[in-house]
C-alpha cells in the first residue's frame, strides 16, 4: 500500500524535525511552520492528512481549519489538532464547523498518534488536490 | 493564570524530548539490525569498535533511551499536577452535595482500601448542598483519603516488619478511617467542618512545617509529585476556608476542613 501523506505544521521547529524523524517510516511527512506556509502545501501537493499544532503566531490551528474548510469543503475531516494546551472553546467549535477529527494533547504518545492517524485515513476517498 | 500558561508550554519541550527519545530508539535498532548484519569488523573498524568500547555501547544507548523517557514521564506527571490545580481557575461555584462527593472519592479509592481498612462515617445530616467548586473540593477528599491509606499502608509494613501487632486482635479498628463532617453555626455565620482521621503512620514532627509546601514529598520517587497537599490549601483557600491538621507518629493523623457556607 502506498504510504500515507501527512502534513504537519507548528510553528515550533524541533516539533517538526521530531514529527518527520519518529513518522518518516510509517507515512510520507510533509512538514511546515506556519499556518500560512501549510495551506501553500496544501494547494501545491496532494496530501491525506493535515494535522496542526493549534498555539502559532498569525493564524491559530482552528484558524487554518477554519480556511480549509473553506476551501475543500468535500474533503472528509481528515483534520487534526495537536496542543500543548487543553482543549478549549475554540477546539469545540473546530469539532463542531470546522470538521476537526481528533484533538491530540502534547506530549503526544507515538503509538496513540500514529493509530488516530491511520483510523482518520480510513475515512478517506478524498484528497487534498 | 500565569501558572495554567507556564505548565502548558512545557509540553512543547517535553513533547520533542519525548519524541526525540522516540525516534532515537528506532534509528538505534535500525543502525543495530545493521552493525550485526556486518557481523566480522575489517582491522581499521576492529580498532575503532575497541577504542569505543562498542560492546557496551550498544548496551548503554537503549537504556539512556529509556531514562530519559523517565524523565519525560516525571515531568509530564507534575505538569499534570499543576494543570489540575489552576484547573480551578476555570470551574464554577456550585450547589453540590457534600456527603455524595466524599462517598464518590471513597468508591474510586474502594480498590486501595479493600477490607483491610476499616471507613467509619460520621455525616451530619443536616449539611446538604453546599456552594463550592465540587471536582476541585473532590480533589482534595481524593488526597487527603489517599494519603490516609498510604499511612496506613506505611504503618502496616512497619508492624509486619517489626512483627508487632500492638496486642490488637481485630485489624479493622486498629486500621481505620473516620470522616466526620458537622455544620457549625454560630452568630449568624454557618460553617461546615470536615475531618478525617486516620490511624497511620503518624507525621513526624520535623516536616510538618513543609507539609504544604509545593513539590515537597516523602513518598518513593516517581510515586509523588509532591503537590498534593499544597494543591489542597490552594483549593480550600479559594473557598475562603481553612485546612490544618495534628498528628502523633504512631498513632495517626487527623486533617480539619473548614468551609463557610452561606
Amino acid at each position: 500500500m502506498e504510504k500515507l501523506t501527512v502534513l504537519y505544521i507548528d510553528d515550533e521547529e524541533i516539533n517538526l524535525r521530531v514529527f518527520k524523524s519518529t513518522f518518516r517510516r510509517d507515512f510520507f511527512v510533509l512538514i511546515a511552520c506556519s499556518a500560512k506556509e501549510g495551506l501553500a502545501i496544501l494547494k501545491k501537493e496532494p496530501v491525506d492528512i493535515l494535522i496542526t499544532d493549534q498555539r502559532m503566531p498569525e493564524m491559530t490551528g482552528v484558524g487554518l481549519l477554519k480556511e480549509v474548510a473553506d476551501i475543500y469543503p468535500d474533503v472528509p475531516p481528515v483534520r487534526m489538532i495537536i496542543s500543548g494546551y487543553t482543549a478549549d472553546k475554540d477546539i469545540e467549535e473546530a469539532y463542531k464547523n470546522y470538521k476537526l477529527y481528533s484533538f491530540v494533547s502534547k506530549p503526544w504518545d507515538e503509538s496513540y498518534l500514529k493509530g488516530i492517524i491511520l483510523e482518520a485515513s480510513n475515512m478517506l476517498n478524498k484528497r487534498y488536490e | 493564570m500565569l501558572t495554567a500558561g507556564i505548565a502548558h508550554e512545557i509540553n512543547n519541550p517535553v513533547n520533542f524530548i519525548n519524541s526525540g527519545a522516540v525516534s532515537l530508539q528506532k534509528d538505534y535498532e535500525d543502525l543495530e539490525r545493521l552493525i550485526h548484519a556486518v557481523g566480522e569488523l575489517p582491522p581499521d573498524a576492529r580498532r575503532i569498535a575497541d577504542e569505543i568500547g562498542m560492546e557496551e555501547l550498544l548496551k548503554i544507548i537503549p537504556q539512556t533511551i529509556v531514562d530519559i523517557q523517565t524523565g519525560v514521564n516525571r515531568t509530564s506527571e507534575i505538569v499534570k499536577g499543576l494543570r489540575n490545580f489552576t484547573r480551578l481557575d476555570a470551574s464554577e461555584l456550585k450547589e453540590a452535595d457534600l456527603h455524595e462527593g466524599i462517598d464518590s472519592t471513597l468508591l474510586l479509592l474502594s480498590h486501595k482500601i479493600k477490607d483491610r481498612i476499616r471507613i467509619v462515617k460520621a455525616y451530619d445530616e443536616r449539611i446538604g448542598f453546599i456552594k463550592c467548586y465540587p471536582g476541585p473540593l473532590n480533589q482534595v477528599f481524593m488526597n487527603l483519603l489517599n494519603n490516609a491509606i498510604d499511612a496506613i499502608d506505611q504503618k502496616i509494613r512497619g508492624n509486619s516488619s517489626a512483627g508487632e501487632t500492638h496486642g490488637i486482635k481485630d485489624p479493622g479498628t486498629q486500621y481505620q478511617i473516620r470522616i466526620l463532617t458537622k455544620l457549625i453555626e454560630e452568630e449568624g455565620t454557618a460553617q461546615v467542618k470536615i475531618v478525617i482521621t486516620d490511624t497511620g503512620a503518624g507525621i513526624p514532627e520535623e516536616i510538618r512545617d513543609k507539609l504544604f509546601d509545593p513539590f515537597f514529598t516523602t513518598k518513593e520517587v516517581g510515586k509523588g509529585t509532591g503537590l498534593g497537599l499544597s494543591i489542597c490549601h490552594g483549593i480550600i483557600e479559594k473557598h475562603g476556608g481553612k485546612i490544618s491538621f495534628e498528628s502523633t507518629v504512631r498513632i495517626g493523623t487527623e486533617f480539619t476542613i473548614t468551609l463557610p457556607i452561606e
